[in-house]
């Protein structure tokens, strides 16, 4: 087999829910002994145990490298993302494997993401402007300036892959699949952080609701299990702050993005738009 | 034999409050406040019926009082602490989560480089220092109930 990346290190016994929709009333667990050896992720794991044990199992996954978000899964008992997850750090000798909490499953390990997908669109993820025809010229003549910090205000927030991880974490998306949930609300405050973004009292309306921000009682488990750093639960309390701060009047009016002809000159650019020179660190 | 595929539900529910799987401290917190709550909500009904025995009359009241109340009765004198304690770690963890759900001590959004760091570390300590703060009162309720420290005595 081509697994030689690694020596053994040792035997880890894999506990993996199983639930066959053709067969099954009900759940039950597959034991899977393998040999884990140093760099081997969960993913690895699983697909070797494809491989060798039982070409039944089922589960999703993609880019193998954290990027797709294909491949979150609960990992003795937290969410997270099965490529990022190293077997030997678990540093348990027996693993345990269930599909996100909160979703349908469809089958093994793979849930049905519908419900995820369907409160990301429901809150508008991008960009909307005023002027809708400036999003579809053909041939644009202007850009939008951003400032490092203005980019900063967001870029956090624009990582999320819609794993789903942090859904699962999530209490109140335990009990209430009509909560927006954490992914979708971050994803609310990443576009109104946005300076490009002209769309904020829409997306403000829409989750200035009991379903929206406000469901949220601040458990940070989102946060918690987040493989890209995106921290929801911080976003969902700014989230709150500017709707308080809103029905207070106190508000401040959303700075906005300055447009600049396509590719001018960087010496007609205002200066803080100007990114900090790029250096490459050079080998000694 | 044809079968009607479905998927499995797998919703924790109301489960999912008490055991959320591993982890985070935050979330103990979470239930501990929903629980406390509800737990206050049902004492401020059990505490109106009881002290509604004042409208029938004095002799009333005073027998009600004598069966119930945590000078007579040591097991119930015991609940009522357990009452207290809920009140002070309710209340320490209001104050702490309104700070937080309007946006104090979670930090501001940075530039995403791994290690991450997130708002769980930024309000960690404010949280430390709520529940300090919650442990000194507790710390005083134990004189007051049982040590004869205070005006129960
Ligand atoms: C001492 C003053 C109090 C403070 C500072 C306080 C603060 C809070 C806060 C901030 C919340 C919302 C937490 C969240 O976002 O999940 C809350 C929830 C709640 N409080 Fe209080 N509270 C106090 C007293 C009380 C009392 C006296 C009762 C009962 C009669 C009570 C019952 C509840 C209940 C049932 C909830 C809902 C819990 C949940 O949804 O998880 N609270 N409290
Ligand atoms: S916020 Fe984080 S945990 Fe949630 S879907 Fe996005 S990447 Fe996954
Ligand atoms: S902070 Fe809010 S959204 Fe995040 S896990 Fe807690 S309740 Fe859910
Ligand atoms: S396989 Fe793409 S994130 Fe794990």
């Amino acid at each position: 087999m081509g697994y030689d990346m690694g020596k053994p290190v040792k035997k880890v016994k894999f506990r993996v829910f199983r639930y066959d929709p053709e067969r099954d009333d009900k759940p039950h667990y597959s034991e899977y002994t393998i040999e884990a050896w140093k760099g081997m992720s969960v993913l690895d794991a699983l697909n070797e145990i494809k491989a060798d044990q039982d070409p039944t199992l089922s589960w999703r996954q993609s880019c193998r490298m954290g990027v797709c978000g294909s491949c979150a899964m609960v990992i003795n008992g937290k969410p997270a993302l099965a490529c990022q997850t190293q077997v030997l750090k678990l540093d348990t000798d027996v693993i345990t494997i269930e599909p996100l909490k909160s979703f349908p499953v469809i089958k093994d390990l793979a849930p049905d993401l519908q419900n995820l997908f369907r409160h990301h669109t429901h809150v508008k993820p991008y960009i909307i402007r005023e002027n809708e025809e400036e999003l579809t010229e053909e041939e644009p003549t202007e850009e939008f300036l951003q400032s490092p910090e203005e980019l900063e205000a967001f870029l956090q927030f624009s990582y999320c892959i819609k794993c789903g991880a942090c859904v699962s974490a999530c209490p109140v998306s335990q009990s209430d699949p009509e909560f927006y949930g954490p992914q979708a609300l971050a994803q609310a405050f990443r576009y109104i952080s946005d300076t490009r973004d002209e769309g904020e009292e829409i997306r403000y309306a829409i989750v200035d609701n009991p379903q929206g921000c406000w469901r949220c009682h601040f458990a940070q488990s989102c946060t918690f299990v987040c493989p890209k750093g995106v921290d929801p639960a911080m976003a969902i309390q700014y989230l709150k702050r500017d709707l308080v701060l809103m029905s207070l009047g106190m508000k401040k009016e959303k700075k906005r993005a300055q447009k600049a002809p396509l590719g001018a000159p960087t010496d007609k650019v205002p200066e803080k738009y100007i990114p900090p020179e790029f250096t490459i660190a050079k080998p000694e | 034999m044809e079968r009607k595929k479905r998927h499995y539900p797998n919703f924790p529910g109301v489960v999912g409050w008490i055991y959320g799987g591993n982890l985070n401290f935050e979330r103990v917190l979470f239930l501990l406040h929903r629980i406390t709550g509800l737990a206050l909500i049902f004492y401020l009904f059990a505490h109106i019926i009881v002290v509604g025995f004042r409208a029938y009359s004095p002799q009333m009241w005073e027998m009600v009082m004598g069966r119930i109340s945590g000078h007579a009765n040591p097991v119930i004198l015991f609940f009522e602490w357990l009452l207290v304690l809920a009140v002070i770690f309710h209340m320490f963890n209001g104050m702490r989560l309104i700070f937080l759900e309007l946006g104090f001590f979670v930090g501001k959004p940075s530039r995403p480089v791994y290690p991450y760091r997130t708002s769980i570390d930024r309000q960690r300590i404010f949280t430390w220092i709520m529940m300090i703060l919650a442990s000194i009162f507790v710390i005083w309720s134990i004189f007051a109930f049982f040590m004869g420290g205070g005006s129960h005595a």
